[in-house]
């Protein structure tokens, strides 16, 4: 059953693998080996790099980010109701979705003024 | 032309839609609207207002929300089951009397914790939403007929469990405890969400009735991701219930977080979980024959719990690391009620999570008239003299201890009495005489505590601590509510048994 089942995931495994060695030890074995100081350091697309990576960052950075996902993932949600909302309305079922997208909009904005009234999104 | 780019409804479809939608049955959730409704309104409150005022009218409001979600509880029980959301959850008496402990043991928890956190002189008005957003993860994972609502409701409790259990920023020790807790029951969630998909990828579906209707009584090892699921979810709700081996967190995260957050976290939570997994277990149809493995695990696990519980508990000194050790030690009991795996077993099981909540509350809203300086002075130590200065709080103190130990004519025994009583009739017979054995060695730190306050003289020359604590009114309700209850339901326990055994014949 096993083998049956999880053979095309095994066989995906052995080739990223191999995939993996082939290109590491050819690399190795046939390129060219020039050394050159720049090609050490830190790769930044291109720009030169200025500081170290491992640097501190204002813990509202992370309160900010969090904020952020918390209502970028609300987005989802609200794609899939306005793709299937005029459905509903033919069914004549619109202000009842209608509704309920209010309900859950009603919801969403309780939190964001109760994250202005605590100041998180204040800097200083 | 837009209209071209939408594809066009089908009639069935069309039908499909009204017929869910007149599936709904949204009033079968009416206690959790309303527990919802009340956390939002505390939220909005504590982020206007300021400081003490805010704490008043935060915990008049979800006293009145709590109060109202106990009373749709209690009218849901005492109607016939349903289904609400095309099956997804469902209402029914277990539910029911389930949803009403939640909402009933937040109600004397916020009563009590508010006089608590105002001698703490700390106004955290984020503790009535989080506390009411709890009860709705709990009503969920208990009503729920599916195994991603019951994850949706673990999650929901337990983010607001996190939370709470740092609830006093101000201490360090809580801090400490959330950072604690929140790590394991990350981990934890991701054992049990494994372990649900593990399952359906055995079954091909997360709803419980369609489990079931696919294990139909054969055995569970037609199928390896079935018994492996189940134990990967035995893992998860053992992490949040703090089944030994995954108890590691427990006795620092309860002695951390503030008095009455280790009171809501050791009862009603413990209940939640541990009647989600016997839900999911019972009404997965398991042939008895094929679950024998599974039987022997749980009840091995209930061994060790409950041992390990009582043993770690005899040599602390804290008595909030006692309770800790303690509740521990309780899960093992109810473990035992779990293993047995039928219907007679859940009823004693309800029981038990009734009897544990109540004593449990009375306990720690006694403790919190005692604590101060950031609960460090809760220690053997630290209560001396309390029985011969205040002689009733001394009572209670004795009262709640018997029964935690299980000495009639308490709660306590009858519940134990019931337990023990199910695994003898159903020929679990070490299980039984194990569990007898652990509450003798429990009752020895039990009755210390006692000792210590009654016996023990406190130096000759310190001044007398206990004869300044004042008596604040709600407080001292719970206490003589919880007090009474526990004699009451000790002397007279039949009426709750048979609710209990009532409750599981419709589920």
């Amino acid at each position: 059953m096993f083998i049956h089942t999880f053979g095309p995931v095994a066989i995906q495994i052995a080739f990223a693998i191999g995939m993996a060695l082939f290109l590491l030890i050819f690399t190795n074995a046939i390129g060219p080996k020039k050394y050159n100081p720049v090609k050490f350091d830190t790769y930044e697309c291109g720009v030169s790099y200025f500081n170290d990576a491992r640097g501190m960052f204002n813990v509202k950075f992370y309160l900010i980010a969090v904020i952020f996902i918390l209502f970028d993932i609300e987005a989802v949600f609200i794609i899939p109701w306005s793709v299937i909302f005029m459905e509903f309305k033919k069914l004549g079922l619109g202000l009842f979705i209608l509704g309920e997208m209010a309900v859950f909009l009603g919801v969403l904005v309780l939190a964001y003024i109760y994250i202005i009234k605590k100041g998180a999104l204040k800097w200083d | 032309m837009q209209q071209v780019m939408i594809p066009a409804i089908s009639d069935s479809s069309a039908q499909q839609i009204i017929k869910i939608l007149g599936d709904t049955n949204i009033f079968y959730t009416l206690p959790q609207i309303i527990i919802s409704i009340g956390a939002l309104v505390t939220m909005m409150i504590a982020a206007i207002s300021r400081e003490e005022r805010g704490q008043v009218i935060n915990y008049i409001t979800s006293v009145f929300f709590l109060f109202a979600g106990l009373v749709s509880s209690v009218w849901l029980a005492s109607l016939p089951k349903g289904d609400a959301f095309s099956g997804m959850v469902s209402s029914d008496l277990f539910s029911g009397i389930l949803n009403i402990i939640y909402s009933g043991s937040a109600l004397l928890i916020i009563l009590v914790a508010h006089s608590y956190f105002r001698n703490r002189g700390r106004y955290i008005q984020e503790l009535f939403p989080l506390i009411q957003f709890a009860v709705v993860g709990m009503m969920f994972m208990t009503m729920a007929n599916n195994l991603i609502i019951v994850f949706l409701g673990l999650e929901i409790l337990s983010v607001s469990l996190y939370v709470l259990a740092g609830i006093d920023n101000m201490d360090t020790r809580s801090n400490e405890a959330a950072v604690k807790y929140f790590l394991m029951g990350a981990f934890s969630s991701a054992f049990l969400l494994y372990g649900i998909a593990l399952v359906y990828g055995g079954t091909g579906s997360t709803g419980l009735r369609e489990i079931a209707a696919y294990i139909n009584n054969k055995s569970i090892w037609q199928n390896i991701y079935i018994p492996a699921g189940i134990i990967l979810m035995l893992i998860g709700f053992g992490f949040k219930v703090s089944m030994v081996p995954f108890h590691m967190w427990t006795p620092d995260v309860y002695q951390g977080a503030p008095l009455m957050i280790t009171a809501f976290m050791s009862t009603a939570p413990k209940a939640a979980a541990l009647s989600a997994f016997a839900k999911i277990l019972i009404s997965m149809n398991l042939e008895p024959g094929s679950s024998i493995m599974l039987t022997n695990l749980i009840g091995v696990l209930a061994v060790v719990t409950m041992t390990v519980g009582n043993l770690m508990a005899l040599n602390q000194n804290d008595i909030k690391r006692i309770m800790a050790f303690s509740s521990i030690a309780h899960v093992g009991y109810l473990l035992i009620a779990v293993c047995i795996m039928n219907r007679e077993a859940l009823a004693a099981l309800i029981f038990y999570f009734c009897v544990y909540t109540i004593m449990n509350i009375g306990f720690f809203s006694l403790l919190s008239l005692l604590a101060r300086d950031e609960d460090r002075n809760l220690t053997l130590e630290g209560i001396q003299g309390l029985g011969k200065s205040r002689p009733l709080l001394g009572l209670f103190l004795l009262i709640f201890l018997f029964s935690l130990s299980g000495i009639p004519p308490t709660a306590g025994f009858a519940a134990k009495f019931f337990i023990f009583n199910t695994a003898i009739e159903n020929k679990f017979y070490l299980l039984a005489i194990l569990g007898i054995l652990n509450s003798a060695i429990s009752a020895y730190y039990y009755l210390r505590i006692i000792l210590y306050a009654f016996i023990r003289e406190p130096e000759s020359g310190s001044i007398d601590q206990w004869s300044q604590i004042k008596l604040n009114a709600a407080c001292f309700v719970v206490i003589f509510v919880t007090a009474a209850a526990v004699l009451e339901i000790g002397i007279v326990p039949g009426y709750i048994i048979d609710l209990g055994k009532k409750a599981i014949q419709f589920l």
